[in-house]
């Protein structure tokens, strides 16, 4: 198990493989953010997006689930306390092949909590025309290897 | 229709509120968030809280679903598009099975945009509280809103 101690500033990586189904944007719309542009071709068609998308709600968890069952898969994550900034650029449309690159920017042990330290990402999520379709800042929250007593 | 001037800083809504059972903490963990602390009631990760905890995308998008059916409900339509983003999202306290929050929103700011006269940003603090008064999460939503047309 990958530790705190682990990442350095400035650590790149990039990772991906996933897509999104069509029926996967709808299904999640249907529950979550039933707005046109995520249900409907022609409604989406005829809306300010142009074509149907994945909400941008769906859009984050599964940026979230990438990083958590790829970049940190082999590491003792707590959560994330911190979401600095989301930003969401461009659709996200079905079949869109996917690719995450990150960097770590800066990180802090936790304070009054000595089993623990913060790392800063940020995240883009692209296309297979490498176009970014959103933006994530975040604290991961990751245990510490060496309990500082 | 409510238009970008319409809107007042500091103009509070309460959005709703969603009981997390435990169903539907697994139905999401296993088709959006699969880390165990929120998909494995008998792991270890979540043996650490005594249960599972909700994944903070499910807190979201029941929020997003809460404010989507709010909209709905009010007398007159709002001018608002689509969200370029949010902002400062935190989150203080495990949400647990039986756990009801509370999300409500005040309205925090509003933005003129130099590139699109017709249009400004509305941010809104959107908070969700547990019914010990604690609260769970918080971030700054942000939403495009038109302008009152000019004829």
């Amino acid at each position: 198990m990958r530790t705190y101690e682990d990442f350095s500033i400035g650590d790149e990586n990039s990772f991906g493989g996933r897509t999104v189904t069509k029926q996967e944007i709808i299904t999640f719309a249907e529950l979550y953010d039933p707005q046109p542009f995520h249900l409907d071709e022609e409604a989406a068609k005829q809306s300010i997006v142009g074509a149907l998308c994945a909400s941008g709600w769906h859009t984050v968890a599964i940026m979230s689930d990438m990083i958590m069952s790829d970049d940190l898969r082999d590491v003792a994550v707590l959560g994330i306390p911190t979401v600095h900034e989301v930003r969401w650029k461009k659709p996200l449309l079905p079949g869109t092949p996917l690719t995450i690159k990150r960097r770590m920017d800066m990180k802090a042990p936790e304070l009054g909590r000595n089993d623990r330290g913060r790392c800063r990402f940020s995240y883009q999520l692209l296309n297979d025309e490498g176009e970014i379709l959103a933006i994530m800042d975040a604290d991961i929250m990751i245990k510490r290897r060496e309990v500082i007593l | 229709m409510k238009y970008f001037e319409d809107v007042k800083i500091g103009e509070h809504h309460v959005l709703g509120d969603y009981t997390f059972e435990q169903d539907s903490m697994l139905e999401f963990a296993r088709a959006y968030d699969s880390q165990l602390v929120h998909a494995d009631p008998d792991s270890v990760e979540a043996s650490v809280h005594g249960s599972i905890i909700a994944s903070p995308w499910q807190i979201t998008s029941v929020w997003m679903r809460t404010m989507v059916d709010f909209h709905r409900k009010q007398e007159e339509p709002s001018a608002t598009s689509v969200s370029p983003g949010f902002l400062s999202m935190e989150f203080f306290v495990p949400v647990k099975p039986g756990d009801t929050l509370t999300y409500e929103n005040s309205v925090y700011e509003k933005v003129d945009l130099e590139s699109r006269p017709n249009m400004g940003i509305v941010r809104m603090l959107n908070r969700g509280t547990n019914q010990d008064g604690k609260e769970a999460f918080r971030f700054i939503g942000q939403v495009f809103m038109e302008k009152r047309p000019l004829d």
